[in-house]
């Protein structure tokens, strides 16, 4: 059996999984009054569509990272394209840093100061982008033997309370596209922006195979449609908006009498931490090998202790919740350029790599 | 790289792993199983002054006595909570809560409030019970310490499924309750309870529960036909006109719904499968399963009227018309469209077998 390409489209499966549950259901209950499974459909589509001409792009261009391939356009264009990439990735840590402590200690651990928090989850992604992008793989498959157990025994309980009734009406008579303008649905594309950068910077003992890479996305269509669809046959809509983590508290009604353990809630939380934990290593380490090429003279473990102690110090900075709220805000721009402009870009400098290749071979 | 180097290396990550023990321990949320007190039911009624009085049921770790009950009056229940906690040996700890009981003047004033704070606050599983009592809390609470000689979790065990749940009790949790405020259609239940004579605990039947307030009440041959509508009648005995008692061993429910005129219709259909427990006066098949048939609709479309006065959709009835209504009119679900609904049920039975007697 050809075992190439798992490790990359695992990496990529289990950043996502680490998104979705927690931050994405919310976000897109504010956005969408009906019909939740159109929204999910056209972002998820674009997902899927992007990652496909990323990992085209790639490959026509060779087997050389995105950096390299950027730069054989011209000398700036790099700089003026990775830049934004730069940013946005140091805002992604800092949001899923503070976004993930907050709702650590709401569920379990109510007296622990935030900072330690941070502290924790910034260290444990230090380490991991310290040891490099093929130990990180390798830990990715293990964390798959681990915990994907735990969460599917979870998910098939939560289906415990569901009413399918609120699934009614599948199709809104009115239903209009306004909310694909609306900032909370741009804030909601969080979890498909960015997850998949990292393929355009692996060295070259991990491979990517279009196929593996889409089957994982695939894999991942009924994960986002659970997150969204779990809390809403529970609770409702108009319930189900109330809450800060709505697939947390549908968790918390399950109830197993035959069980051990009262809340199943933790196991759920625990295995999908430690899945969002590889996907901060994996942006901590995208970020680095980033600054890396820009500012090559300084030593790649000097650069990593700066940029975590630098996003540390920032995510320390940040005030409250709201807060967070507004810089989720902020940052759609660069959301949206790193979602679909950056794949575009790379199949178009791919396709023309690749044409030049041909023509030079009809050539010789 | 050389040896040197590499030891170094080594060294300096046995370090920093060091330097992370104490984050790994989670210290701050430490605290020792004997420096814990971990109530199973809560109580909350209100007092004259407007204020809330809580009582805390703690199954006792000591030899002498089963159960600890505490009491605290004050603003918030959770200042309450801080309170009794100072005044304890050791810290209350809500985690395990498994019931709260409030008192009927209190349901019938609105727990609104204390329901948003629960679900705000997640000391409190959303999946803890809710029951009203009938009796002053005061009284209640004596009562149950004076009982609990030999268990402290009395009141636990009468709700938990696997113990002494009966499908004529109405199972209603927290966050069911916070749904129903919320939700434009769906109404609950909350068993009624009081101290019993010979056994501890007496159920009364079920509150109608709307929008966080009480507003009616059911008795418990009802709520069994509230909770066959929600599939949860399995094991429910039915007595017939005092001549035959039937086990329901499952039930079905389908519906069909149509708007005509702006006025909402729909017309459900119960498929029960029974088994015959008791037999006097010797009826045939037919004449059960006609009486059965008659029995259990009219006990719902007495319900079912009730109801419908109150506006209360106990049944949530509303989902049902989920495709024909928009949000809108969703919301006005309970006031306009409810008290105008036309709603029929059919009931047919199966009698799956006869027990162990081949004839009646």
């Amino acid at each position: 059996m050809d075992k190439s390409g798992y490790q990359a489209a695992i990496v990529y499966v289990v950043c996502h999984m680490g998104l979705i549950f927690f931050l994405y259901p919310s976000d897109l209950f504010s956005a969408m009054d009906m019909g939740h499974w159109i929204g999910i459909s056209i972002s998820y589509a674009l997902h899927a569509i992007a990652l496909y001409m990323y990992v085209k792009g790639l490959q026509w261009a060779a087997h050389r990272n995105v950096v390299d391939i950027f730069g054989s356009v011209g000398k700036f264009l790099p700089w003026l394209l990775l830049l934004p990439a730069l940013l946005y990735f140091g805002v992604a840590i800092i949001i899923t840093i503070r976004a993930y402590s907050e709702m650590l200690t709401l569920v379990f651990l109510s007296s622990t100061p935030l900072w330690a928090i941070q502290l924790l989850l910034i260290s444990i992604a230090f380490l991991m982008a310290w040891q490099g992008m093929s130990s990180m793989a390798r830990t990715s498959v293990l964390l798959v033997i681990l915990f994907t157990i735990p969460i599917l025994f979870v998910l098939c309980f939560s289906f415990q309370n569901v009413d399918w009734y609120y699934l009614l009406p599948i199709i809104d008579p009115g239903q209009s596209f306004h909310f694909l303008a609306k900032p909370d649905f741009l804030v909601s594309l969080f979890v498909y922006a960015g997850g998949f950068f990292f393929l355009g910077l692996l060295p070259p003992s991990i491979q990517i195979s279009t196929k593996k890479m889409m089957l994982g996305c695939l894999l991942l269509f009924p994960m986002f449609l659970l997150s969204v669809y779990l809390p809403l046959l529970t609770f409702g809509h108009a319930t189900a908006e109330l809450y800060e983590f709505p697939m947390l508290m549908t968790i918390d009604t399950v109830n197993i009498t035959w069980l051990l353990f009262d809340r199943v809630t933790i196991f759920f939380l625990l295995s999908l931490m430690a899945f969002a934990f590889l996907y901060l290593g994996v942006t901590l380490w995208v970020l680095v090998t980033l600054a890396k090429r820009a500012v090559p003279f300084i030593p790649q473990n000097v650069l990593l202790i700066a940029l975590t102690i630098g996003l540390f110090a920032i995510s320390i900075a940040i005030p409250n919740w709201d807060y967070l709220k507004t810089l989720q805000g902020w940052i759609i721009p660069l959301r949206l350029y790193m979602f679909l402009v950056i794949p575009l870009i790379t199949f178009i400098i791919g396709w023309r790599h690749k044409h030049k290749a041909n023509r030079t071979t009809e050539v010789t | 790289m050389d040896k040197l180097a590499t030891i170094r290396i080594t060294f300096k990550f046995v370090l920093l792993l060091v330097a992370m023990v104490p984050f790994v321990t989670g210290c701050w949320d430490i605290k020792d199983i004997n420096h814990r007190s971990l109530p199973v039911i809560m109580g909350i009624s209100l007092t004259e002054e407007n204020q809330y009085k809580v009582f805390l049921d703690i199954p006792a770790t000591n030899e002498t006595s089963t159960v600890n009950i505490v009491s605290e009056t004050g603003d918030t229940i959770n200042k309450i909570i801080d309170h009794i906690s100072m005044n304890m040996e050791t810290q209350v700890d809500l985690l395990h809560l498994k019931i709260v009981i409030v008192d009927k003047n209190f349901a019938r004033n609105g727990m609104e409030d204390i329901i948003s704070a629960f679900n705000r606050s997640r000391d409190i599983s959303s999946k803890t019970l809710f029951a009203i009592s009938d009796q002053g809390l005061d009284q209640f609470f004596s009562d149950m310490a004076a009982k609990s000689e030999h268990s402290g979790n009395i009141i636990y065990d009468f709700f938990e499924e696997n113990a002494g749940w009966n499908p004529q009790l109405a199972d209603t949790r927290i966050w069911q309750m916070f749904r129903s405020i919320h939700s434009y259609t769906h109404d609950v239940i909350v068993p009624i309870i009081r101290s019993g004579r010979s056994t501890s605990i007496e159920c009364m039947g079920s509150a109608i529960i709307k929008n966080g307030r009480m507003t009616g009440q059911i008795g418990s041959d009802e709520t069994l036909v509230a909770n066959a509508f929600y599939g949860k009648s399995a094991f429910g005995k039915v007595e017939i006109m005092d001549s035959t008692t039937v086990q329901i061993i499952s039930n079905r429910l389908t519906h069909h719904s149509w708007m005509k005129n702006d006025k909402p219709y729909l017309r459900s259909h119960l498929r029960l499968k029974v088994t015959i427990l008791d037999s006097r006066g010797h009826l045939t098949e037919e004449q059960i399963k006609e009486r059965l048939e008659a029995l259990l609709t009219s006990r719902l479309d007495q319900m079912f009227k009730k109801t419908q006065k109150e506006q209360a959709d106990i049944f949530a009835l509303g989902q049902y018309f989920r495709n024909h209504l928009n949000r809108e009119q969703l919301r006005d679900w309970r006031t306009t469209y409810y008290p105008n609904l036309d709603f029929k049920l059919h009931v047919t039975t199966i009698i799956e077998n006869r027990g162990n007697l081949k004839n009646l």
